[in-house]
């Protein structure tokens, strides 16, 4: 289970109905826009939360590192670390070895949209040249070096804060991004840091508070 | 706080009853993106 949203039981239907039992809670990023729902899952079926170790949680949990590999029956999904959005953000790359031994798609959290890339301001104090930069170094030096045809599945799509420009097709691919998403154009950090922190919305309110009690803080 | 339903979406991502190399069988992935509309959220279970 990836990005668990607080209303748990859809995902332990789902995972009924088709007799999975969930083994692993992945969290891309500690979320700002809505409370999270991994704690309550992975309580409710007894799975351990993996969120990336320099996330700063305060409730047991699962430090992911840049490259680690997990095996869930036929799956292999490898965690790549992408920070930009939030300095925890990673992205899952997905091989499903009943298919292909190479990746299918990844899991690109808050740090990839179709039509856009995440914001680097919610976390304020200042920090948002950095992301923006460490933003430039993920999308170019770690997504946008998988293959044209991986498919990728963001954390949100149109209708949310956390990124300008979302598409409400809530999918894409490597390389139709790679052409046509205007962040991705875009051929010098200076001006990617230039166009991500432009015309960016208020943080809406509320965003703070729901981060403090992702992390554990409240 | 009260959740507006969440909209899911159903994939079978592999069909395959068999390996590509024809001889083990292998168990099919399963795939779902779960959508909201509200908050422009997705979550994701496979396995």
């Amino acid at each position: 289970m990836v990005d668990p949203q607080q209303d748990v039981a859809p995902y332990l239907e789902a995972a009924a109905q088709k007799g999975l039992r969930i083994t692993h809670v992945f969290e891309t990023h500690v979320q700002a826009d809505h409370l999270s729902g991994a704690r309550r899952l992975a309580e409710a079926v007894g799975a351990p939360v993996l969120v990336h170790e320099s996330a700063g949680v305060r409730f047991p949990h699962i430090g992911l590192e840049h490259a680690e590999e997990h095996e869930v029956g036929n799956v292999r999904l490898t965690v790549l670390h992408t920070p930009g959005h939030t300095p925890e953000g990673v992205s899952l790359l997905v091989t499903d070895r009943s298919r292909a031994s190479e990746p299918w798609f990844v899991l690109t959290g808050d740090t990839l949209f179709a039509g856009g890339v995440g914001r680097p301001d919610l976390l304020g104090a200042g920090a948002e040249r950095r992301l923006a930069e460490q933003l430039y170094d993920s999308l170019h030096g770690t997504l946008l070096a998988l293959p044209d045809h991986v498919e990728v599945y963001p954390a949100h799509f149109g209708g949310s804060a956390c990124g300008k420009g979302l598409s409400g097709k809530p999918a894409s691919t490597i390389g139709f991004e790679r052409r046509f998403n205007p962040a991705l154009r875009l051929g010098t950090r200076a001006d990617f840091v230039q166009f991500v922190l432009a015309d960016l919305p208020p943080q809406p309110a509320g965003f703070e508070q729901n981060r403090r009690r992702n992390l554990g803080l409240e | 706080m009260p959740m507006e339903r969440i909209r899911k979406r159903y994939l079978t991502l592999s069909t395959e009853t068999r390996s590509p190399r024809g001889r083990e069988e292998v168990t099919p992935m399963i795939f779902r993106q779960f959508l909201s509309p509200a908050t422009g959220c997705a979550s994701y279970l496979f396995g």
